[in-house]
This record gives structure tokens, sequence and C-alpha cells, in this order.
């Protein structure tokens, strides 16, 4: 078991106040009702006090009244009334049966209290390593997801039939500009690489390309076609797919060229 | 004296922009939260664990409000050096923490470990609760507060380590043997000014707790999981450790949920669901 089960109840002092009042509202019910009961249930009140607050306050409140309501019921409502000096069959058996039953029925209800804690601990035990699991396979999954975008990333630094025109780090200067890309872009179009990028297309197609970049929760990227014009006016489009690929350290541009497209 | 000194030094990591500051538990070491510390480091945290004099070992009890002094003067070194800081505690030290972030709202995140603000674990006795009346008598300068089996450590091998140098020394890594009633008394009034405060902080707050832990029992992350005003509170108990959770069965899981809160917290990724903003099993 939990060593901690033991504190399943409320704590404070104010408890053994209310197990006072528990106490004294037994006791008045009980000489309200001593007209039409006489000698009979003597501490029926009394145990259901007890019962109560030891199982919503804790075993030591219950025992308090236990141990004040022995001599309560003793001298009021145990004959011969209100006095102590007889010892008879009737005080026998309250004061040996009394306390044994009630001390039964809280000791059941403490040892049920604690399991009922126990067990509810446990369940959050149970509840907050789920949450960490849930946790790790969601860090799991966006880590496969890194390593597949970086995988084929890094593809592209490796072109061997000349197709990238352009590889980028959004917002940062760090580009790569392949030789054909190079005479299509006005250098003073932009401080970074994305903005010189988005300035070499059409505004549709830029529109497009920027609208896709500002979009959050895309953590696999997107491939886009789109054309290329280009500055001599004779010469035809270039037919293009750009790709983002989120990563860790920021999102990566990559241009590739797919074909000429005649105007 | 020489074991004491490498015991009382601050721990102490560079790192980047984000910057942790360790608050190690009541007349203890910082050496109780030095794997935390190194795995906060080894992720890019600035980390600083320091000494807190007149609350940690050996040094004589002050006030609990010089001991937030000394902590909020941590607090401003870092935050002065660092884009953001966010606190971790253990103990009487995450007391401090919720202490430090009812006063400093800029504090980025709250990491509270086995935080106590009622000494109710099952190794306290009884009569604990009587040591308030008792303080107010000269008993105060006669009686300290042993600390016994299992020294809030569930962990065999590393509890019979700390009961040798116990025995042997009088201290070890989790601090004293004893605990004087003044550092009990400074500790509970300490506890009192952050129950009154609880509902300021707005800071996103961890909570970690044993429910098995020796000296305070769970209740005590729950009712800061309850009363606390953040958004964010994310409570998480564990069964395989008593209350030094940085160094028992648990630290590593302890460790990683730490760093991962801190990072979500500068991400400003926490999610949140539910009647009370509290966190749910939607974020996880």
């Amino acid at each position: 078991m939990i060593n901690n089960a033991r504190r399943w109840a409320p704590r404070g002092a104010w408890r053994y106040g209310v197990a006072l009042l528990a106490l004294a509202l037994a006791f008045e019910v009980r000489i309200l009702l001593h007209p039409f009961l006489e000698a009979r249930m003597p501490t029926l009140f009394f145990v259901i006090a007890a019962v109560a607050v030891g199982f919503s306050l804790g075993i030591g409140p219950a025992i308090l009244i236990v141990v004040l309501s022995l001599p309560l019921a003793d001298f009021f409502f145990v004959p011969p009334y209100r006095e102590f000096s007889t010892l008879d069959k009737s005080d026998v058996i309250l004061v040996t049966g009394f306390p044994t039953v009630t001390l039964a029925f809280l000791a059941m209800i403490e040892w049920l209290r604690r399991t009922q804690y126990e067990a509810r601990l446990i369940a959050e035990v149970a509840k907050s390593r789920l949450d960490m699991l849930l946790r790790t396979e969601k860090r799991r999954l966006q880590t496969e997801k890194s390593v597949s975008i970086s995988n084929r990333l890094l593809l592209n630094f490796s072109d061997d039939d000349g197709d990238v025109l352009y590889i980028g780090r959004v917002g940062s200067k760090y580009e790569y500009v392949s030789e054909d890309l190079s005479q299509e872009f006005d250098a003073a179009s932009g401080d970074t690489g994305t903005q010189r990028l988005l300035a070499a297309l059409y505004p549709e197609d830029a529109r497009v390309l920027a609208l896709h970049l500002n979009s959050a929760n895309d953590a696999y990227g997107r491939i886009l076609t789109m054309h290329l014009p280009r500055k001599k006016a004779h010469l035809i489009d270039l037919e293009i797919q750009v790709e983002t690929f989120p990563t860790a350290h920021g999102d990566y541009i990559v241009m590739k060229k797919i074909s000429e497209k005649v105007v | 004296m020489k074991i004491q000194n490498s015991l009382t030094k601050d721990i102490h990591y560079p790192g980047g922009d984000h910057a942790v500051l360790l608050l190690h538990g009541l007349s203890s070491t910082p050496q109780e939260m030095s794997y935390i510390a190194r795995r906060l480091s080894q992720n890019g945290f600035a980390v600083l664990a320091p000494y807190i004099k007149g609350y940690g070992l050996g040094s004589p009890c002050t006030t609990w409000r010089e001991w937030l002094n000394e902590v909020r003067r941590h607090y401003a070194q870092l935050r002065a050096t660092h884009r953001t800081v966010s606190v971790s505690g253990l103990c009487i030290g995450a007391t401090l923490g919720l202490a430090l972030a009812a006063e400093e709202p800029g504090v980025a995140a709250l990491s509270l470990l086995s935080v106590t603000l009622f000494y109710d674990g099952w190794t306290i006795p009884w009569y604990h609760g009587l040591l308030n009346l008792a303080y107010r008598t000269p008993i105060r300068h006669f009686y300290s507060f042993s600390e016994r089996e299992p020294y809030g450590l569930k962990n065999v091998a590393l509890r019979a380590k700390v009961m040798k140098s116990m025995r042997q020394k009088g201290n070890s890594t989790i601090g004293s043997a004893t605990l004087s009633m003044h550092h009990i008394f400074e500790a509970q009034a300490l506890a009192h000014h952050v129950k009154l405060h609880l509902h300021e902080i707005t800071t996103n707050c961890l909570l970690i707790h044993a429910i098995d832990d020796d000296t305070s029992t769970a209740a005590n992350a729950e009712f800061v999981h309850a009363h606390i005003g953040s958004e964010v509170s994310r409570k998480i108990l564990l069964d395989d450790c008593y209350h030094i959770i940085t160094m028992d069965n648990e630290r590593e899981l302890v460790a990683r949920e730490t760093q991962w809160f801190f990072e979500e917290a500068l991400a400003g990724k926490h999610e949140y669901a539910g009647a009370k903003n509290k966190l749910t099993r939607a974020s996880a």
C-alpha cells in the first residue's frame, strides 16, 4: 500500500470542531426523541454521527465523537437517567458494545477510504504516464518528419542533372543561385534571397508562394509548379518546381527546372 | 570542511539566450540539482544552481525574506545577460520559485518539483503541527528535526550512500542530517506567504510530485494546481520515487519533462483546453 494513503482526509484542526458540532447535533436529536424512544437505542444517533464524520473527515475526529458520546449516552439515555452511580447490565452492554461496534465500522470505513485514495493516486499516475507517452510520441513523430525532410533536402545538394536553380533559407541571405538563374535575378530587388526570388516570379506566382511560406502547420512542405519569366523577351519561360522544406532550423526553398516553355 | 565546500559550490553552465535558475531544497546543496542542470545544459540552456546562504547547508538560518532576496539577486543577474529566465526548484526551493514568480511576472516558466507548502508526508511525525507553538518557547534553541529513513530516496543503493554520509559527516548531497526549528518555522512562513499570493502568479507552471513523497504529499501539488493563476499548469504524478525526485529512480523523466516544458514555453507552444484552462490530454 502507498504510505501516503493514510493522508486521504482533509487536514486541519477544524475537523475536530466539525466533529463536536456533529456530536451536539446527534445529542440534540436523541434528546428530542427521548420521550418516544426512552431507553431504546441510546447510541443510535452517535453512531450515525461518528460514521458520517469518519467517512468525510477521517478516523481521528470520529474517535473523538465515540469517546465523548459514551458518557453522554450513559448519563442521559440509559436508566437510571442522569446518574453514574449505578452500574447494571445496560451500562455494561453500552460500554462494551457501542465502542466495539462503532470502532469496527470506523476501521472498515478508514480502510476503504485509504484504498479508494490509493486507487485515485494510481489512476492519476497512469494518466500522467499516458500524457508523457503521448508527448514523447508527438516528439518522435516530429523528429521522424524532420529527418525525412532533411534527407530530401540533402538530395538537392548533390544535383547530378543540373536541374536545381535555387536553394535558400527563408528570410536569410544564405542562398545558392545557379548560373542560369543568376541572369534572371535583379540584385537590387531585395535584401534576402527570398525577396529576390519572389521579385523574379510572375506576380500571381509570387503571391501564391508568399502565401504558402506564411502558412503554418505544413510540416511536410509542398511542391508548387510555376513559370519563371526571362529578362530577355525572346527567351521562353522556364517551367519550374518550387519545393519548401520546413526543417528544425528554418524553412528552405528549392527551385528546380522542369522544362522550357515557348511563350 | 573541504567536502562541505564542494557540496555548497554553485553549479554554473554557460549557454545560449535562455537561462534556467535552479533552486535547491531547504538546508541542502545545489548538488541535488546537478542531474537536471547537466540535462538542461546539454540542450542549450544556460544553467545556474546557486548555493543560497542562510537557507542552504551549513550556514546559520536567516529569514525567508533574505532567502527570497538572494534568489531575486540571482534572477536579476541572469535576466541582465539572457533573453529569458525560467525557474525550477525542489521542495522549499519550488516554494521560493513561486514566491519569486509572484513578484516577477517576467519569469518564462516554472518547474515545481516536490513543491512543499505543508509538511504532511508519511515520515513527518504527528507532533509536527505543534512545532509552531514550540517555536514560541525556548525549545526552539535546542530542538532540531532529524532527517530519517528513507531520506527522500526510494533508490536503495543511493539511499545507502546518503545514509553512510549522514552518519559519518552529518550531511550529504541531499543536505543536512538535521533541520533546525528556525529553518522549519521560516519555511512555513514562506509557504504561508506563497499561499496568499498563489492566485497572482501567471507564469506557466509544471508540477512534478511523487504520490509516496515522504515529506509532502501530492496534495501540495494539487493545491498549487487548483489555486495558481497560471493559464497553463501541467501536473505529473510519479510512483517510483520519494521526495528527492531530481536524484531518485525517475530523475531522467523529471529532467526530460522539465526541459520539454521550458522549450515549449519559449516556443509559445503550450496548448490548453478545459473548463479551468488547465492542460489536458489534448495538449500532450
